[in-house]
């Protein structure tokens, strides 16, 4: 079991820009969700965890190893895998290729053993008959597959996955899911997300970030009962109902229109108090921290 | 579709495009950097003439300067696919040849600016040092007539080329070949550095600003060039890069339709 | 696992990088013979020979440096790989260096054979293993330094653009104002084609040494560079 303990971590870019301010969580083993809207800092905590980037300040431990250290940082990079937000491939490799190559830098040194690596994660992703494909032909969910079994090539303790659902259709969506939810066990595997029904299908624990800061840190539990008794169905005849509310979504039905809203919801006739989903409660959270977030009607 | 407020609009965003990029300043100032340990006009005698001057500084900056305009509009096109917008600009209403004209013009007037900057210093300190103003049009013409139809000829050649050609490989080639075709000493070589054809403006200078062919004026001179010469090597710079850039277009609308 | 990892960063790179240094000098072979058919004197088709070594072949190595080795399209993933971007990058820039090296040893041993080779008045009176030995520093040094300085400008400007149009005009410099570089104290030591333009100078080997010092000191220099990964990250981000 690996334990990751992040205290007080800061990140200031140059240009005095505050990514990632007073951060600090723990982080045990099995899928950790890390939740928050574009810009909230995640991808920077994501980069500090994995080496490629160094905190402003702040205390960093994975495992046994600090990662404020040289060496730390070396010996991280062995028991981790990584999917990258923008993940970039080389085009002109084929998905084989690609595979053996990332195993190479992995430090995978034996042909045969490595090879027989790469077609068994190439079965798990589904991507055996295409497998001799140049990576330029590959899809966005092709393209994320091959990422999460480059990720998945020396069998890490501790597993990384930034966006990794973001352009994928609803069945490459569940499939990835599906995947990750497989991978658990005694690894640790953080899923970075602004998607929450991708944290809500997988994991137990999370933590929401926003602005730099850690705004929830525990249990799906924890944060689904902050937001009871904030979650409501209003129907109206037309009209959105007002109020210090954010509307989650609108259904127009035969002579009136259903609203699920999240907030303080007073004195409103016919409105009918609803058990929250995640989304409801991350939307109840933000909520909370007042800063104003648009929720799209469809 | 007004394809004519469409081109100005492409024009306009490609040159402030390639005018904010830090690379251009710094490729040119740096460069430039090495005139002032090197050579003209900081070192040229007093007693020539002024005029003189700012004809041989015209030369040698389009000599070395216009190699760092063609290495840096090689990408302009490529980085259309690499940034993915190309997908984008072909669903746009407007046609192809809008938008190649339009990236055409502005990213090489834009390239043109700090090359004009460097120019300028050079002028401006001819004028104080000959202590004369009457060589401010002299220079204004003979920055027109060697500079723009050169660097326009390059910038055609850069910005087409490398929709078929890989951009180091055609950085490579375009090094060798400006040393080879324009600034290669008669040595015995072929070469086409004595030809109406070559960007460096070798005819244009000799033609309209040294006729009687003196020494020290036109780097590099062409003994024996007209004004007539000058004249058709003027036209026909200009004419490639308008004949280059309308193949470009061809060949987009071809790879468009195969598609 | 040393033979794939040649196969796969070379794959990466592009067949160019494989095709450009044989095509350099097999242009020179076919303009050679043009110009012996010509009969163009012998002096200057040594020197066409000895600037295809020493000036062509450096430069296309310089501008491949500058435009492929410091630029990734998957650098994010590499900067978290055990083996480390750093011996990625000296990876990559050691197979350039060792293929120009050998075409351009290969191409030495006909050239010098033939006597198209121009020799250094500094080496002339040596004997012809010693001689031949030393005159790889013909191309070597000038290699070696448009390598070094291709590859610090890529990193210390982080545009791939700029470097090559730099690297570009340094050459321009170097082949144009060589009078400069020959005459002037301080300008001789970088003078990086002597061989071709003016083989009679006195301080050759002088000339050759300081090229690789420089050379090593610059090389050394981006070994370090490379261990600033946030800034190989936003290389990417700057590149236009």
């Amino acid at each position: 079991m690996m334990n990751i303990t992040i205290n007080h971590l800061d990140k200031t870019y140059r240009g005095g820009i505050h990514a990632i301010n007073n951060v600090t969580i723990t982080i045990g083993s099995g899928m950790f969700g890390l939740l928050g809207p574009n810009g909230a800092g995640k991808t920077t905590l994501i980069r500090i965890l994995t080496g490629i980037l160094r905190p402003t300040n702040g205390m960093l431990q994975i495992g046994e190893y600090n990662v404020n250290s040289e060496e730390g940082r070396k010996a991280i990079r062995h028991i981790l895998g990584y999917l990258p937000q923008d993940f970039g491939v080389y085009p002109d490799l084929s998905a084989r290729e690609f595979l053996d190559y990332i195993g190479i830098l992995k430090g995978l040194s034996d042909r045969t053993g490595r090879q027989r690596r790469v077609e068994e994660l190439l079965e798990i992703v589904s991507l055996t008959p295409v497998s001799n494909r140049k990576l330029k032909t590959f899809s966005a969910g092709m393209k994320r597959r091959i990422g999460i079994a480059q990720a998945l090539l020396n069998d890490p303790k501790l597993l990384i996955v930034d966006e990794p659902t973001a352009g994928l259709d609803p069945e490459e969506r569940i499939r990835f899911r599906n995947l990750l939810s497989d991978l658990g066990g005694n690894r640790t595997i953080i899923l970075s997300t602004h998607i929450v029904e991708d944290i809500a299908q997988t994991c137990q624990k999370l933590a929401i970030m926003k602005g730099g800061h850690i705004i929830f840190q525990g249990t799906v539990s924890d944060l689904l009962n902050k937001a009871q008794g904030k979650v409501w169905i209003v129907t109206t005849q037309g009209i959105k109902p007002e109020g210090n509310i954010t509307v989650m979504s609108t259904l127009h039905l035969s002579g009136s229109v259903q609203h699920r809203v999240v907030g303080e919801l007073t004195n409103y006739t016919g409105a009918i108090l609803t058990e929250p989903n995640l989304e409801d409660s991350y939307v109840w959270q933000m909520h909370e921290q007042r800063l104003p977030i648009q929720v799209n009607t469809l | 579709m007004n394809q004519r407020v469409t081109f100005l609009g492409v024009l306009k965003y490609e040159f402030y495009m390639q005018l904010h990029r830090r690379a251009l300043w710094i490729s040119f100032i740096a460069l430039g950097l090495f005139f002032t340990q090197f050579h003209q006009p900081w070192f040229r005698p007093i007693t020539t003439s002024a005029s003189d001057s700012i004809i041989y500084w015209t030369g040698i900056v389009q000599s070395f300067l216009a190699v760092v305009a063609g290495l840096l509009l090689a990408d302009r096109l490529p980085r259309d696919r690499r940034i993915k917008v190309d997908e984008l600009f072909n669903a746009l209403p407007c046609t192809v040849s809008t938008r190649i004209f339009g990236k055409y013009l502005g990213s090489t007037i834009a390239t043109l600016v700090p090359m004009f900057a460097i120019y300028s210093i050079g002028a401006a300190y001819i004028v104080v040092r000959w202590n004369t103003l009457q060589v401010l049009p002299l220079a204004l013409v003979s920055f027109a007539a060697i500079v723009i139809p050169g660097v326009m000829f390059i910038g055609a050649f850069s910005i087409a080329c490398t929709a078929i050609i890989w951009i180091p490989l055609y950085q490579i080639l375009f090094v060798g070949y400006w040393f080879w075709g324009n600034l290669l000493p008669n040595v015995g070589i072929p070469t086409l550095s004595a030809t109406i054809l070559t960007p460096v403006g070798g005819f244009i200078c000799t033609g309209f600003f040294n006729p009687h062919g003196k020494e020290g004026v036109c780097s590099p001179g062409i003994q024996g060039a007209t004004a007539l010469l000058g004249a058709e090597s003027f036209l026909l710079l200009l004419g490639t890069a308008i004949l280059v850039i309308v193949a470009l277009i061809c060949y987009l609308k071809w790879q468009q339709a195969r598609q | 696992m040393f033979q794939d990892r040649i196969w796969y960063e070379l794959r990466i790179m592009g067949i160019w990088v494989i095709l450009i240094p044989p095509l350099t000098i097999l242009t020179f072979v076919l303009l050679g013979l043009m110009l012996t058919i010509m009969q163009v004197d012998h002096l200057r088709i040594s020197q066409v020979f000895t600037a295809s070594l020493e000036m062509v072949l450096p430069l296309s190595a310089g501008l491949l440096t500058a435009s492929i080795v410091s630029y990734d399209t998957a650098i994010e993933l590499q900067l978290t790989m055990p083996k480390t971007y750093r011996l990625t990058t000296f990876f990559r820039l050691g197979l350039i260096i060792v293929w120009t090296s050998c075409i351009a040893l290969f191409s030495s041993v006909f050239m010098y054979h033939l006597r198209f080779w121009r020799v250094p008045s500094q080496v002339e009176t040596w004997k012809v293993l010693p001689q031949f030995i030393i005159g790889q520093l013909t191309w070597i040094a000038p290699l070696l330094w448009l390598v070094g300085v291709g590859f610090s400008l890529a990193l210390c400007i982080r545009n791939r653009s700029a470097s090559s149009a730099l690297l570009g005009g340094i050459w321009m410099i170097e082949a144009i104002f060589y009078g400069y570089f020959a005459f002037t104290d301080w300008l001789k030591p970088l003078f990086l084609f002597p061989t071709t333009l003016d083989p009679t100078m006195s301080f050759w080997l002088s000339n050759r040494i300081v090229l690789l010092v420089t050379a090593s000191v610059l090389l050394l220099l981006d070994w370090f560079l490379l261990r600033n990964t946030e800034i190989l990250l936003q290389g990417i981000t700057i590149e236009d």
